[in-house]
Formats: C-alpha cells, sequence, structure tokens
C-alpha cells in the first residue's frame, strides 16, 4: 500500500502572521524525510498540520492517494513522538506503550505480550511495571517511541524528539530511530534544527526557512549544490561570494575562479571551507592570501585569510579548513588552492 | 535567642489554633462547669447521646448537610473546572470580564446576591427547597474552585492531551485516560473547598431553605439559642468531624509537590 505523503500548497497564518507560505512536499513511500530548519521556521506547524493537530489555511496534505483535511487526529493512521517524552505520569512504561491498543474500539486480547516484545524492541526489556521517573531522558524517549510503534502507523511522525538528549546519547539514539524506520513499513516525516542529525539519517532532507521550502533533496546535494544562499550558510558553508559567470569561470572581486562542471547562471558562488587548501607554492588553480589569524574548531584548524581585490581596494576574506598540521605563519603571504569541481555557483540568491 | 524564641512561637501559634477546640472537647462532656473552676466539676457522655440519637434533629442535620455539600462539591468542581481550564489554557473575547464576573461572588457579600435571586428562587418554586439550597451553596463555592482550577490547568501540558489524540484516542478517553489523572489533586482540593463552605454555610441557607432545609449549621444555631453548652459542644465536635475526615484524604494534595499542581503551592 502506498503511504506516501504528499503536502499540496499549505498554507498557514496565526492570526495576521504567515508561518506557511505554499508548502509542496512529496515523501515517497517508506522514506524518512527531515524537515530542518532553524527556530520558528515553521518546521513543527507543517508536522502538526500533518498530523491534524493544526488545522491549515489552505491546501491539503494526502497519505497515499487519500485526503486527510476531513479526517480527524485519532483516526488518521499516523503515530507522534515530541520533543518531550510525554509519558503518562498516572500509568506505569507498560500501561503507556499499550495506550493505544486499549484506547481502541477492540483491544486484543495479548496486549501484555506485545508489549514486552515492543520494549524488547527499544531495549528495554522488563520495564513494564517501572514508573516514568524512574528513567532517563533516553529511556524515556525510547518508551515514546515504542508506545507509538505499538500504533502500528502508516506515518511515524517525529518533532525533534532528540533535541532535549546529550550528545552522545543524540547519535545513539538518532542510529537507532534509523534502524527502527527500517525495520517498520512506513512512512517518516522527522522534524530538527540540528543538519548533522538530519544528514546522517535522512533519505532527503527538506530545508525550510521563514515558512518557505528553500531545499528539497537528497542531503549530499545541500553540501555539494545548495540552491540558495540559506541554504549554503545553515550547512556551514563560510565562503560565499558574489561575482558573474563569464564562460567557464566565475568572476569575483579577487579572482576569477575556473569552473569545472558546466553551471547554471547566478550571482553567488559557495566555497566550502574544507574545500580550499593552503600551499607554498603557486598551483594551476590557486589566488594568493594573507593569513590573518587561526583558531581550533575541534581537532581541525580554521585560518582566516585575506585576498586583495583587483576590481577594488578592499580585499575579501576567505575562510580555509585544515587539518592542524597545515605549515604557515599569521601575516605570511600563502595560496590558496581550489578543485573546480567542488565550487558551487547558486542559482537563487534570495 | 532564636533557639528559645522558635519553639515559644511554636507553642503559642499551637494553642492559638487549638485552644478553641480544647474549650468545645471539654463543654461537650461537662456536666456542669461554673465559673471560676479551671475543669468541670463532673462529666458526662449526655451531649452525644443526644447529638447520636438516629431520630434527633443533630443526625439529620448531619445527613441532609453532608447530601447537599456533596452534591455542591460535585457540580461546583464540574463547573468551576471548565472555567478553571477556559481562564487557564484559552485565549477568548472578554477574557478579563469573564474572570471578573466569575470571581465577583468573592468580592460581593453573597448575601447582597440572594437578597436580590430570593425573589427568583420564590418564582421557579426553588425557595424553601434542598435544591434552590444546593444553588445558592454554588454562589459561594463555584470562585473557588475556579481559583484553584485556574491554577491547576496553567501548570498543566496541553501536549499530553495531544500525545493522547495522535495515540488514536477519542477526546473523551483523553478526558477520562489523561487529563482527568493529572489534574486530579486540583479537583480534590477544589472538592473539599466546595464540600467545607457548603457545610459551613448558614446565611445562604437560612434565606433559601427557611425552616424546610435543616442543615446542621441551622440546627447548631438553634441549640446556642438555647443555653444547654455541652449539646453545643457535641453538635460542635460531629460538625468537624465531615471535613477532618475529607481533609485526611486530601491534605497530600494541598501541600508538598503537587501542591503546585493545585495552584496553592510554586512550580
Amino acid at each position: 500500500m502506498n503511504t506516501g505523503i504528499k503536502i499540496e500548497n499549505i498554507e498557514k497564518s496565526f492570526g495576521t502572521n504567515p508561518v506557511l507560505k505554499g508548502i509542496n512536499l512529496e515523501v515517497p513511500s517508506g522514506q524518512l524525510v527531515s524537515i530542518l530548519g532553524s527556530s520558528g521556521c515553521g518546521k513543527t506547524t507543517l508536522l502538526r498540520i500533518v498530523a491534524g493537530l493544526e488545522r491549515a489555511t489552505s491546501g491539503h496534505v494526502y497519505f497515499g492517494d487519500e485526503l486527510q483535511d476531513q479526517i480527524t487526529v485519532e483516526k488518521r493512521a499516523i503515530a507522534m513522538v515530541f520533543q518531550k517524552a510525554l509519558l503518562f505520569p498516572s500509568m506505569t512504561i507498560g500501561e503507556n506503550v499499550a495506550f493505544s491498543l486499549r484506547a481502541s474500539k477492540n483491544p486484543p486480547k495479548d496486549i501484555e505480550k506485545k508489549v514486552e516484545d515492543m520494549l524488547e524492541l527499544v531495549k528495554l526489556p522488563g520495564f513494564a511495571s517501572r514508573r516514568p521517573g524512574e528513567l532517563s531522558g533516553g529511556q524515556e524517549q525510547r518508551v515514546s517511541l515504542a508506545r507509538a510503534l505499538m500504533r502500528n502507523p502508516k506515518v511515524l511522525l517525529l518533532d525533534e524528539p532528540l533535541s532535549a538528549l546529550d550528545a552522545n546519547l543524540r547519535v545513539e539514539m538518532r542510529n537507532f530511530i534509523r534502524e527502527i524506520h527500517d525495520s517498520f513499513e512506513m512512512t517518516t516525516l522527522f522534524v530538527t534544527h540540528d543538519q548533522e542529525e538530519a544528514m546522517a539519517i535522512s533519505d532527503k532532507i527538506a530545508f525550510m526557512e521563514s515558512g518557505i521550502l528553500e531545499q528539497y533533496d537528497v542531503p549530499e546535494s545541500f553540501v555539494s549544490s545548495p540552491e540558495s544562499q540559506k541554504v549554503a550558510k545553515f550547512f556551514g558553508c563560510r565562503n560565499i561570494f558574489s561575482g558573474i559567470v563569464v564562460g567557464d569561470t566565475f568572476e569575483t572581486a579577487f579572482s576569477p575562479l575556473m569552473l569545472g562542471k558546466r553551471q547554471s547562471k547566478g550571482s553567488l558562488i559557495a566555497v566550502r571551507q574544507e574545500d580550499l587548501k593552503i600551499t607554498k607554492e603557486k598551483t594551476m588553480y590557486s589566488f594568493e592570501a594573507i593569513v590573518t589569524s587561526w583558531q581550533f574548531v575541534g581537532s581541525r584548524i580554521s585560518i582566516k585569510c585575506e585576498v586583495k581585490n583587483t576590481s577594488n581596494q578592499d580585499t575579501t576574506e576567505v575562510i580555509i579548513e585544515s587539518d592542524r598540521f597545515a605549515a604557515f605563519e599569521v601575516n605570511e603571504k600563502v595560496h590558496v588552492s581550489y578543485d573546480p569541481s567542488r565550487l558551487h555557483v547558486i542559482s537563487r540568491d534570495n | 535567642m532564636k533557639v528559645i524564641f522558635r519553639p515559644l512561637f511554636l507553642g503559642l501559634f499551637v494553642f492559638w489554633i487549638f485552644f478553641p477546640f480544647i474549650s468545645i472537647i471539654i463543654w461537650s462532656i461537662a456536666a456542669g462547669w461554673r465559673f471560676p473552676d479551671l475543669l468541670p466539676e463532673q462529666y458526662s457522655m449526655r451531649g452525644y447521646a443526644i447529638a447520636f440519637d438516629p431520630q434527633g434533629d443533630i443526625i439529620r442535620g448531619v445527613i441532609t448537610s453532608t447530601l447537599i455539600a456533596l452534591i455542591v462539591g460535585i457540580i461546583a468542581t464540574a463547573i468551576g473546572s471548565a472555567a478553571g481550564r477556559a481562564i487557564a489554557m484559552y485565549d477568548f473575547k472578554m477574557k478579563k470580564a469573564f474572570q471578573f464576573l466569575v470571581l465577583a461572588p468573592l468580592i460581593v457579600p453573597g448575601l447582597a446576591v440572594t437578597m436580590g435571586i430570593q425573589i427568583l428562587f420564590i418564582k421557579y418554586g426553588l425557595s424553601d427547597t434542598v435544591r434552590g439550597v444546593i444553588l445558592a451553596h454554588l454562589i459561594p463555592t463555584v470562585p473557588y474552585v475556579v481559583m484553584i482550577m485556574s491554577g491547576t490547568f496553567a501548570n498543566f501540558d496541553r501536549s499530553y492531551e495531544e500525545q493522547g489524540q495522535v495515540l488514536g484516542a477519542s477526546r473523551t478517553t483523553v478526558l477520562r485516560k489523561i487529563t482527568l489523572p493529572i489534574v486530579l489533586p486540583g479537583l480534590a482540593v477544589s472538592f473539599l473547598f466546595a464540600f467545607v463552605i457548603s457545610w459551613s454555610e448558614y446565611i445562604l441557607t437560612l434565606l433559601v431553605g427557611g425552616a424546610a432545609v435543616k442543615t446542621l449549621p441551622m440546627v447548631l444555631f438553634a441549640f446556642l439559642r438555647g443555653s444547654d453548652l455541652t449539646l453545643v459542644g457535641a453538635a460542635s465536635i460531629v460538625f468537624m468531624i465531615p471535613p477532618l475526615i475529607l481533609l485526611r484524604f486530601t491534605s497530600k494534595h494541598l501541600v508538598g509537590r503537587s501542591s503546585s499542581v493545585t495552584g496553592l503551592g510554586s512550580v
């Protein structure tokens, strides 16, 4: 059965404040898609509209071919996990997990067995009789996931379920979510503000900004070929230069940069800092710069350089990320080399 | 100095609270207690024998008062909870005016309101009836419930209800299985307040119920007008028992961790 999600021209306003501006998104059946964006971009509102918790001002939501607009929350084939685990405090863990079964009109007879199997799946065997307050944050979120899966949903909606957990646990849990998604036949929408999380587990990413879907693509594209300046910046690109495409080159204020592949027209170019290298000698694709400062970024170093503009008296700042053994001195004149195939002309500059 | 003053003040405070009770307890078992004796010369259980006489006014008053207070407690808690939730969780037009109207009976004397509605009560045949007394008792009780429940719902995370809905539960199931257990401390305290206020109400009962509805405070006042203080003492003790029993079961919600849920403590 096709359980893909189709979001068609969704608009949503709170009072006079528009939060979603014509969102169109198709999630193929069985895929895990992340809705990524900074706080307030409208990603959670979109998820709540898909769940039926919020009514869109206009537009439609389909699961497969079935229009969902008139279907109430409890009748949609969904399950949702929120940012907080929201385990019902008056119930044991087992009762929490069994909630959807007991809430249904025809509760199955072997509820306890199903609960135990589900708890085993989320690696919490024997926890059925415990109370919510006795669990750690990670364990609570596992129970919340088990409770959602118990409904056997066609569509699983996850609203930043990992944001309250510490860094190590987040990595463990995100992999776990991917495993769970793969072992169930369902389509998953995963809302997050963490690009690393989205890149790690998604089949595709829908990046949103100010209520607009900026780019919807496979994770790699957001790094190699961002469609807009906002996307490039969000995914950590530190070097975005303006200029024009002239033949096979992109003319910037400081140097023409050779383009390695046929690129679309645009007035901005994204050059990722890890794709630049500092060399002592001039290479086929390089430009001259002066090192102004550097600092550690994790186990690597970020080097700030100044490049003299050819078109005016100003300078352009270039950031290079390198391993920590790069040989240079501050104020030293160096060459910054690049790989033309890694440069990307941004087609939309917003 | 601190070491001396703390127990001294505590002792004085406890004495101030409990002295009237001690006096009532002694009166209830005194066979005769004349001034300037510190304690009665003789003791007797005569007061309790009359108080617990199944055919007596006191037991009948207890039954009537219990029935009225229980019904008032349930209705006030239901109405006040809905209003409290609306105030705490929703924005709507004229919210401030609604809040003021709901809480007005706390400021406007209930007596004045009752004087006003008495004509209406007579017109609709509610005067001198238990139904009329119950309605009148809702005037001073509902505002307290609204205050407590708006505090409770202000601390209530609505996401729990949404979580229930996305797990396939109907609104009724969500209310029964999720919301009610979470706000139960608030409901218990609301019921306690409404019960105790209704249980102790005299003036409103007198005006609406007249001589037809004899609640325990009415009986107690009748005894007070006589001069049998032993009977008054025993009746007063009986008067205190039901609220104390109720307090026993709800006290855990008045203090400690769950007090924040009832809006009486800090979160």
